[in-house]
């Protein structure tokens, strides 16, 4: 009781007493926690988005049986006869289509929509549908429509059942008709029926339309294809005895497994992508975290009288130490409320970009994010969090609070405490410990020691950065004494004074600094690595593609293409490249065929070991090798020589490793073999993307018209060299669009933090700055000195900041991307980005010195002597 | 011609939207050279006095000069340039700043002054009249209250102004380190400075050439 009266009066009325530091502190923690609330949701949500849609496409399935990314023969549900008498079984057909205005083309960055053929005469035990107007009842077909719309179902060919939200975006009503690019072929469908937002209707939020699996076959152009065959067991418990007799009975290339996995893969896949975005998210509330440490200890030295005063009536050490304690924990728990509702609004905005990056790179699917339900389970964790976090950070300058002697006296304000001499020897070792950290391989493929490592620096430059500031400090002293003799001199020994206490604001500031100017470093060198990978292996002049294409590669360009590039006027030589999803040791892969005589004398792979493109493709054609990119090389530790199982139609079969390529299209890894090998072993005809390679002297527009014009109502889409290049770009930049902006943010703290610091000073040197006054210093120098420490923190945190943020970088290109996502990357430094990066943290410094500095203005300096 | 002079001055404050009257009606003059002690207890308007005559502060009615300088007409740029100049604060609890060193302290008048070109041989000569050559390089911390004070009158002192105005100078030294201020103070007179000191004690006072006693905002 008599604990929360102090409380109350000592700690909450002094918090009032001060609302502007108050709200700029806990907005600062807010912020951090809200960072960390909208990366932690949007990662959660994107993931649950696509566990839950393929959850709800996966329907009651107990088996799905499978050719690893290669269609299966309808006919082989013939052969699984059999399984109709321990269960139920159907068979799917899955596409990519694309909405288009009649006679129009294909937006590209427009998603595409997924297509799912499936055979409603046996879907009752799989999937739910409900239409929108009331039926009566799921009736005898399991199918909440009625017969007669069924029945047209089963034999219209045109037939689509739309999602309403989807039905809603396109302005269409049950009847209409949409042109759909599906098979490389502009169809008219009509929707049948609008589904209300239930079962497997709201998969991948809505985005999705349905069609009866032989209607699918036709407009995919993929008659006798299907893609999987899902099994509903009667008895659940004999899944493992029926998954070994229908492998028994089928090709080894055929997998048998269970839907459980798909969640399991979704999660896999973007592991190391969301833990990075994690990692960065919590810099923010590092730096939140330093502005509680600051505002505390502010407060205790500013306060150092009063705890003083406090011990001579009684109070003990141990509460002292409690209150600041419960002051920080108040600031965090109240922080972590105020940055959850934040972090709600932040997530919706967040959460698109983040689920726009994870469709992009990995699931393939937009339309993530929503079941933005709360997250009781979160919240409680960030309160918790923020709660303990401040605790550590509070735990200084409490210990500091109980170290103050009753009997002490303060003669000239608060003295600076002198710095440990242990500090700059406990800074070199702890980056000692960083670089060592950086040398050690990753856990479980996730760079654990790299992060690690990261938390090393920072501390080991937190503990320098006196040493670094009072060396800085004495270069810059004569230029800024030069420029303004008055004032800078004031405000040079004003930093120079209060070295602890500029520190802190100076470190945090310097954090933010660095993690912006090593994300800065990281992604230019990865850009650039991009740029001249890009510029070595595309080499072709025109790239044909199918006309709605997703990641899968399921689409492939129709074979009138192919018959249309024959003869063209202007085209020297084309290469058929295939590429098909595989999954390989349970890792989503990449299985790509090329003709390798094309690419030897045309683009140029990078091989690891130096060796050329022409030299490797010697070793590929008519082998039955492959080439493997890097990231897969990494990630499953093999190398040339080494041997890979491939899913062919006859079972695994073994390919030599015959080199090991830089490659940066994605991180779940590529093996390519030359197009011969694939076409003997795959007896795969199909073709995902053409590489033109024209005449010299050809026009690629002319080229370009003359193959549309040959089409003849097939679609294709034709991409300039250029055009292509631009669009890797472009996801290559949209990629770190949430990197930037959680940058944003943890340099939004730190900027609050310095002027929460700048604040602190102006009120504890109220009665210097009304002697100044006194003395003869005009308000206008009061102003400007404050504005000249404002700069000077920011040109100190900016310096210190890219030094650190240059160790950082090196960190994050060698070590922390390397190990997620098994990238080498040429390390580049962009001057100029960087240049601009700290003049954008001066100018944010300065306008952090206009609220200081207008409290300087206002101080009255007959109040400030009287001040005692 | 007086150094510094107010004829019928008169100082409101706003309290908390009462208005409190601290000096009321007062007129005097300090002459160069001359050592006023300005006594009363706590609340006369002792420091209000002082403020204006020290062009710290502006009456509400009346006219005070510096000189021949109207204090009561000038702005608020006009009276730091004033203060710059002409006159000297010493204060009760020193208010030196604690990240400079005594000699930076005491040059501080000067670089306000003149910017770059601080004296540094005036600078020297003043610490060798205050008797603080040895901690020229001594940050306030490290000072005795004795050494805080006399830093301070070197501060008040070193650009020559003609009124040193001091509240309270000895208020927080004990009386062998004031009576060695007070003898200070009255030393700057023999060179024609004036001096102005607001004091309760009456010992301070007696150092003092002229005594004038304040009660409830006018003089007695």
């Amino acid at each position: 009781m008599t604990f929360l009266r102090l409380f109350n009066q000592a700690i909450l009325r002094d918090l009032a007493r001060n609302p502007a530091r108050t709200l700029l502190t806990l907005s600062g923690v807010a912020l951090g926690i809200a960072v960390v609330v909208a990366v932690q949701l949007s990662n959660d949500r994107a993931i649950a988005s696509f566990s839950d849609s393929m959850e709800l496409l996966n329907g009651q399935a107990d088996l799905r049986i499978s050719a690893n990314g290669r269609p299966l023969d309808e006919t082989l549900m013939g052969e699984l006869a059999w399984v109709w008498d321990v269960g139920a079984m159907t068979a799917i057909l899955e596409g990519r289509v694309q909405r288009i205005v009649p006679g129009g083309e294909a937006v590209f960055g427009q998603a595409t929509i997924r297509l799912f053929g499936v055979d409603m005469l046996s879907e009752a035990p799989f999937r739910t549908y409900s239409t929108s107007t009331d039926s009566g009842g799921r009736g005898d077909l399991g199918l909440d429509i009625d017969r007669e719309r069924f029945i047209d179902l089963l034999t219209s060919p045109d037939a689509l059942l739309v999602p309403r939200v989807l039905a809603e975006e396109w302005n269409a009503s049950e009847g209409d008709s949409v042109n759909l690019l599906a098979g490389n072929r502009e169809h008219e469908l009509s929707v049948l029926a609008v589904l209300n937002p239930s079962g497997v209707a709201e998969a991948f939020d809505g985005r999705i339309v349905f069609m009866d699996i032989a209607a699918a076959q036709r407009v995919m152009r993929r008659t006798g294809e299907i893609d999987r065959i899902e099994v509903v067991l009667d008895d659940p418990a004999m899944a493992d005895a029926v998954a070994s007799r229908i492998a028994d009975q089928l090709p080894a290339s055929v997998v048998v497994d269970s839907p459980e996995d798909d969640a399991g893969d979704a999660e896999r896949m973007t592991r190391a992508f969301r833990y990075n975005l994690t990692a960065l998210s919590y810099i923010a509330l590092v730096v939140g975290m330093i502005l509680i440490y600051n505002t505390l200890n502010i407060a205790v030295v500013r306060r150092h009288g009063e705890i003083g005063a406090l011990r001579t009536l009684g109070v003990s050490r141990r509460a002292i130490g409690w209150m600041f304690l419960a002051e920080a924990l108040a600031f965090g728990v109240v922080g972590a409320v105020a940055g959850i509702w934040i972090g709600e609004f932040l997530a919706r905005a967040a959460g698109a970009l983040v689920s726009r990056t994870l469709a992009m790179l990995y699931t393939g699917m937009a339309g993530a994010g929503s079941g933005s339900g709360p997250a009781p389970g979160l919240y409680l964790e960030m309160i918790l969090l923020g709660g303990a976090l401040a605790a550590v950070s509070g735990a200084g300058p409490a210990l500091r609070a109980t170290g103050v002697s009753p009997i002490e006296t303060i003669r000239s304000g608060m003295r600076p405490r002198a710095s440990s001499r242990l500090r700059p020897l406990a800074g070199v070792a702890a980056l000692a410990l960083g670089a060592a950290l950086g040398l050690a391989p990753a856990v479980d493929g996730l760079p654990v020691f790299g992060y690690t490592a990261g938390v090393a620096f920072i501390a080991g430059f937190s503990l320098l950065s006196p040493l670094i500031i009072r060396a800085l400090t004495a270069v810059v002293r004569p230029v800024i004494v030069r420029a303004r003799p008055v004032e800078g001199t004031l405000a040079v020994e004003t930093i120079q004074g209060r070295l602890p206490r500029v520190a802190v604001a100076v470190i945090s500031l310097s954090i933010a600094m660095a993690m912006l100017a090593s994300m800065v470093i990281m992604v230019a060198s990865f850009r650039d690595t991009v740029v001249v990978w890009v510029d070595q292996t595309l080499r072709g002049d025109l790239y044909v593609r199918p006309a709605a294409s997703g990641r899968d590669g399921a689409n492939a360009v129709a074979p009138e293409t192919l018959a249309a590039l024959d003869g063209v006027p202007g085209i020297e030589e084309i290469d058929r490249y295939r590429r098909v999803d595989i999954d390989y040791n349970g890792f989503p892969t990449t299985l790509g065929a090329g003709q390798f005589d094309v690419v030897a004398a045309r683009a140029g792979l990078q091989f690891m070991d130096g060796r050329g493109t022409a030299e490797v493709a010697r070793d590929l054609i008519g082998h039955d090798r492959v080439a493997v990119s890097e990231p897969f090389a990494v990630r499953h530790g093999l190398g040339r020589g080494d041997s890979v199982a491939l899913p062919a139609p006859e079972g695994l079969r073994p390919f030599e490793i015959a080199g090991v390529f830089y490659d940066y299209s994605s991180d779940g890894g590529l093996v390519v073999m030359d197009r011969g090998t694939y076409l003997e072993r795959f007896a795969d005809e199909a073709v995902s993307t053409v590489a033109v390679y024209l005449e010299p002297g050809s026009d690629a527009e002319a080229v370009r018209r003359e193959i549309t014009a040959r089409l003849d109502g097939v679609r294709a889409r034709i991409a300039t060299n250029g055009e292509l290049r631009e669009q890797i770009l472009r996801v290559f930049d949209q990629t770190f669009e949430v990197t930037y902006a959680l940058e944003v943010v943890a340099l939004a703290v730190a900027v609050m933090g310095i002027a929460n610091m700048l604040a602190a000073l102006i009120l504890e040197r109220r009665r210097e700055l009304a002697a100044l006054r006194f003395i003869g210093a005009s308000r206008r120098q009061i102003g400007r000195i404050v504005m000249i420490e404002s700069g000077l923190v920011g040109v100190l945190g900016g310096v210190i900041g890219l030094l650190l943020g240059g160790v950082l970088s090196l960190l994050l290109v060698y070590v922390i991307n390397f190990q997620s996502f098994g990238w080498t990357i040429q390390f580049t430094v962009p001057a100029g980005f960087l240049a601009q990066s700290l003049a954008m943290v001066l100018i944010a410094t300065l306008a952090a010195g206009l609220y200081p500095a207008a409290l300087a203005l206002k101080l009255d300096p007959i109040e400030g002597i009287r001040a005692e | 011609m007086p150094v510094a002079r107010v004829s019928n001055v008169t100082k409101v404050y706003d309290a908390e939207g009462e208005p409190v009257t601290a000096v009321d009606g007062v007129s005097m003059a300090v002459e160069p050279g001359q050592f006023l002690a300005l006594m009363g207890p706590s609340g006369c308007g002792k420091s209000s006095l002082l403020h204006i005559l020290g062009a710290m502060d502006r009456p509400t009615r009346g006219e005070a000069w510096i000189e021949d300088t109207p204090v009561h007409r000038l702005t608020e740029e006009e009276l730091t340039g004033l203060r710059r100049t002409r006159i000297g604060f010493v204060f009760q609890f020193f208010h030196l700043l604690p990240t400079l060193t005594v000699e930076e302290n005491v040059a501080l008048p000067l670089l306000l002054t003149n910017g770059r070109g601080v004296d540094r041989r005036r600078v020297g000569e003043i610490l060798a009249s205050m008797g603080l050559e040895h901690r020229r390089a001594s940050p306030p911390g490290q000072l005795s209250g004795g050494e805080l004070q006399r830093t301070a009158i070197a501060r008040a002192v070193v650009h020559r102004p003609a009124l040193v105005v001091a509240d309270e100078p000895t208020g927080n030294l004990d009386s062998e380190n004031g009576r060695v201020v007070l003898e200070l103070l009255a030393k700057l007179t023999e060179a024609g400075t004036a001096v102005v000191m607001a004091t309760h004690s009456a010992e301070a006072a007696a150092f003092a050439g002229r005594t004038l006693r304040m009660k409830d905002g006018r003089l007695q």
